[in-house]
């Protein structure tokens, strides 16, 4: 199921909307770089023990 | 895609006090790590308890980054793999669980996150007992160059609150259009 939003140009609310969305990025991105980090680590610890 | 394919092993990262976080690893060396985050959207989502209350946002990395997409969407394996982790969280973490998730757009890259998520659902196999419910959220600028934002959230069939949460996540975007006065 979906569902289509559409913020139109010229409304008061659709800069507010992209901040919004921008912000859901920035903590996104914490989000992602810690599994990196942590996918980086497990990369290294399965390398070491050489095992599948 | 074929879900049917077996899955590789996998393995719980119990380390982590915050995130439920799990790895596996490709035949071609790729590694993904998939998290599980109770805080992720506890901010935006006080109004929502259906969607708040067992939620957990759903994120999904791959290294190496620059890897092709085209390349990973032919292993079947990596999207068998991902819905055996999903389950098995599920199942740790009780039917009540919702799997909200956001498309980082910050490269631009939403659509093809979005699709992602797609095509994992539309690819499950017979019988299978998840429902998807998403939001796409066009913003359109004045200067031409419009923002397309994906969203969404996974949970069983069998949810309890599967209506009130996909009322919920309507709600959301109500809160999303009228974004001034909500909040």
């Amino acid at each position: 199921m979906k569902k289509k939003v559409v913020i139109f140009a010229g409304n008061t609310n659709s800069e507010k909307a992209v901040t919004f969305f921008e912000e859901l990025n920035r903590e996104k991105a914490e989000r992602i770089k810690k599994l990196e980090e942590k996918a980086a680590k497990f990369r290294e610890l399965f390398s070491r023990n050489g095992s599948k | 895609m074929d879900l049917n394919n077996p899955p590789y092993n996998f393995f719980k990262d119990d380390d982590d006090e915050e995130l439920s976080i799990y790895n596996f690893i490709t035949s071609t060396n790729k590694v993904y790590a998939i998290g599980f985050d109770p805080t992720q959207y506890v901010k935006y989502l006080d109004d929502f308890p259906c969607l708040l209350s067992h939620g957990y946002g759903l994120t999904i990395v791959r290294l190496p980054k620059t890897l092709d997409r085209k390349e990973v969407n032919k292993d079947d394996r990596v999207w068998s793999t991902i819905y055996a982790i999903v389950l098995d969280f599920i199942e740790s973490s009780g039917p009540e669980t919702v799997l909200l998730y956001h498309c980082d757009s910050s490269d631009n890259k939403q659509a093809s996150r979005g699709k992602l998520f797609d095509n994992i659902y539309e690819k499950l196999p017979e019988g299978h007992d998840m429902v998807k419910y998403s939001l796409e959220v066009d913003v359109k600028a004045k200067d031409g160059i419009d923002q397309r934002n994906h969203l969404g959230f996974l949970c069983k069939e069998s949810f309890r609150h599967k209506a009130e949460a996909i009322l919920e996540m309507d709600k959301f975007a109500a809160y999303l259009i009228d974004i001034s006065e909500s909040k």
